[in-house]
């Protein structure tokens, strides 16, 4: 039997469903009104069951017994950054015990992972009433409560109540302070978990044609937590630097790799650009060894700094080798990605469906004018499989030289005929009377070195 | 939607429902567990539902999530290289229901609801939340895998 005959044949085995499911209605009736007698019942069998969880493994007294269960939770919870988990490895943590209790909700923030330039906040918010708790952190500076010179991110979202959650907070230039206040603000979503469709429909039918898309504004939170965090000097003073001074040009451009900063939480590689090269560096491909260890790129949270002045990214994170005995690292560079300073920005005709410039594997697909604004459409090449990048920056401008920035942009909807490997991007222009734009691409082209350029990092100094 | 209305739905709907978790879940008594919880989710949510038009998709979303759930308890209890993503030579040696089964889960949604639960490929994106471009391209994918020639008109049937 050939694949299609036995597909026919599943076809018709389908046909027939069991006697069970004739039932299935009454069943699902006969559960519902058990779950309205049963839930005062089941409450209170939950309160003592939390009572019981409290006494045995409440965290003040579990830490008191042992560090272990507890270091584990954490160990589970930075799976996502190797750096932080062989921080934990080490015991490099700072524990807290604050926990506030407002509107049924507990906050209790537990743990800090913190150096010299970098704070990982682990915390818990719980509550007994169900439904999913969210939250909206703010990092802001002990003293008069402005914010905080740092830039911060929730490391995962849908964390379940009751478990542990985590946020990184990053400073570039100041080092991490004595002490930072940290409010979050949380909602709680409904508690029924089935889907609902809006009064607009699928979420594919509210991105529209002739419809731009505007997000509902969040309501108040129903609770604002304000945590005052002091660190542990220890922490605050880990980390080193080491003077480079290596001088290297790749791909015809010169950059001066000045430092390279080894902090318990990640790696940072700085460098300056020559004002003689002809294009910016966007993107630096590369990986740190030393010790029988590869230290790669960060992939999640801030990946490369710069300056602001240049396109150029002038400082680049990679994971950490503080802990690791090595007497020497060897910084490995494989490739760049550039902006080339002659296509800072490129011209885009709306109405005549072409662009006089475009980045490397990136082609023009459609533009479309949408109520007042255009919906413009290019095709993409993947770099990796399933992963889009950013092709343009968010500043555009008119013929007459006006900077506008679009809000939003997607990806999805490839054509039929587009190649598996490519994906598409939308930008959406709105307000935008014009058959013409400027947009700025993010880079021009990628670079890979024929061969690694190395050069070592004596540690021994 | 009011709850007689519900049971009229519902009954319109069961046989696909209980195909589609049949096949996602390789076995009867799993798939009546699915179509269970969803019926009971569905009659508990129902206050939820502001547009019935769209109720055939809403409840296909719920029994997603619930064969999805037990999808991921039987990963716990099974071996992680029963779940290894396989390729077409692979699965050429499995009878055709179990190969769906193997596929990644995003292509083997796509498959069932396109051709086992009979919709089309723009309710499938709907229902599936992704542009139909994308549910086109993980159809073409997962009939590759699978080796299955189906015109678009077996599928729409």
């Amino acid at each position: 039997m050939n694949r299609n005959e036995e597909y026919s044949a599943l076809l018709r085995e389908l046909e027939d469903t069991p006697p069970a499911l004739e039932k299935t209605l009454p069943r699902a009736r006969a559960r519902l009104r058990r779950r309205r007698v049963l839930q005062p019942a089941a409450s209170l069998a939950g309160l003592a069951c939390c009572f019981v969880l409290l006494v045995n493994f409440c965290a003040p007294v579990a830490y008191a017994c042992s560090r272990v269960p507890l270091l584990r939770e954490l160990a589970a919870a930075v799976t996502f950054s190797p750096s932080l988990s062989r921080a934990v490895d080490n015991e490099y943590v700072q524990p807290l015990e604050l926990t506030q209790t407002q509107c049924g909700i507990t906050a209790q923030v537990e743990y800090l992972l913190v150096d010299q330039k970098q704070v990982n906040i682990f915390y818990r918010l719980d509550t007994e009433s169900g439904g999913q708790l969210r939250e909206e952190p703010r990092i802001l500076s002990l003293d008069d409560s402005s914010p905080a010179p740092c830039s911060y991110g929730l490391n995962s979202w849908d964390v379940p109540n009751g478990q542990l959650r985590s946020m990184t907070v990053d400073f570039v230039a100041e080092d991490v302070p004595d002490a930072l206040l940290l409010e979050l603000d949380v909602w709680q979503d409904p508690e029924e978990d089935a889907p609902t469709l809006t009064e607009e429909g699928p979420a594919d039918q509210q991105v529209g044609e002739d419809v731009w898309l505007e997000l509902p504004p969040d309501p108040e939170p129903l609770t604002t937590f304000r945590f005052e965090l002091h660190f542990d000097p220890t922490f605050t003073a880990s980390g080193r630097q080491i003077e480079l001074g290596e001088t290297l040009t790749l791909d015809g451009q010169t950059f001066t790799f000045t430092q390279l900063e080894i902090y318990p939480t990640h790696l940072r590689l700085d460098l300056e650009e020559s004002e003689e090269n002809t294009a910016w560096l966007t993107q630096l491909y590369f990986t740190v060894e030393g010790g029988g260890q590869v230290y790669q790129p960060i992939s999640n949270g801030v990946t490369a700094t710069g300056s602001g002045e240049t396109h150029t990214m002038t400082s680049y994170r990679a994971e950490s080798p503080y802990f690791e005995k090595a007497d020497s690292l060897t910084i490995r560079i494989t490739g760049a990605e550039w902006l080339d300073k002659s296509h800072e920005r490129t011209l885009v005709d709306l109405a005549g469906g072409k662009a006089d410039f475009l980045p490397e594997g990136v082609s023009f697909y459609e533009a479309k004018q949408v109520g007042s604004g255009w919906k413009v459409s290019f095709l993409a090449r993947q770099r990796k499989e399933s992963y889009v990048h950013q092709i343009f920056r968010t500043e555009y401008y008119d013929p007459e030289g006006n900077q506008m920035e679009y809000h939003s942009w997607s990806s999805g909807g490839l054509p039929m005929d587009a190649p598996d490997d490519s994906f598409l991007v939308t930008l959406y222009l709105e307000d935008y009377p014009y058959d013409q734009v400027w947009l700025c691409p993010q880079y021009s082209r990628q670079w890979q070195a024929p061969e690694a350029i190395c050069f070592t990092v004596d540690l021994t100094q | 939607m009011t709850q007689e209305e519900y049971a009229l739905a519902v009954e319109h709907l069961r046989a696909r429902l209980y195909r589609t978790a049949f096949l996602y879940l390789g076995s009867e008594a799993l798939a009546l567990d699915a179509v269970d919880e969803t019926v009971y989710k569905g009659l508990r949510g129902l206050r939820g539902l502001r547009q019935p038009e769209f109720f055939a998709t809403w409840l296909i979303r719920i029994l997603l999530n619930e064969c999805s759930r037990e999808k991921k308890h039987q990963r716990r209890l099974e071996p992680l290289d029963t779940f290894d993503c396989p390729n077409a030579d692979d699965l050429d040696a499995l009878p055709l229901k179990e190969a769906i089964r193997r596929l990644p889960p995003e292509l083997s949604q796509v498959v069932i609801l396109r051709y086992f639960s009979g919709y089309t490929l723009a309710e499938t994106a709907r229902i599936l939340d992704i542009p139909a471009g994308t549910a086109a391209t993980r159809q073409r994918r997962a009939l590759a895998l699978l080796r299955l020639e189906l015109c678009e008109k077996e599928g729409d049937a």
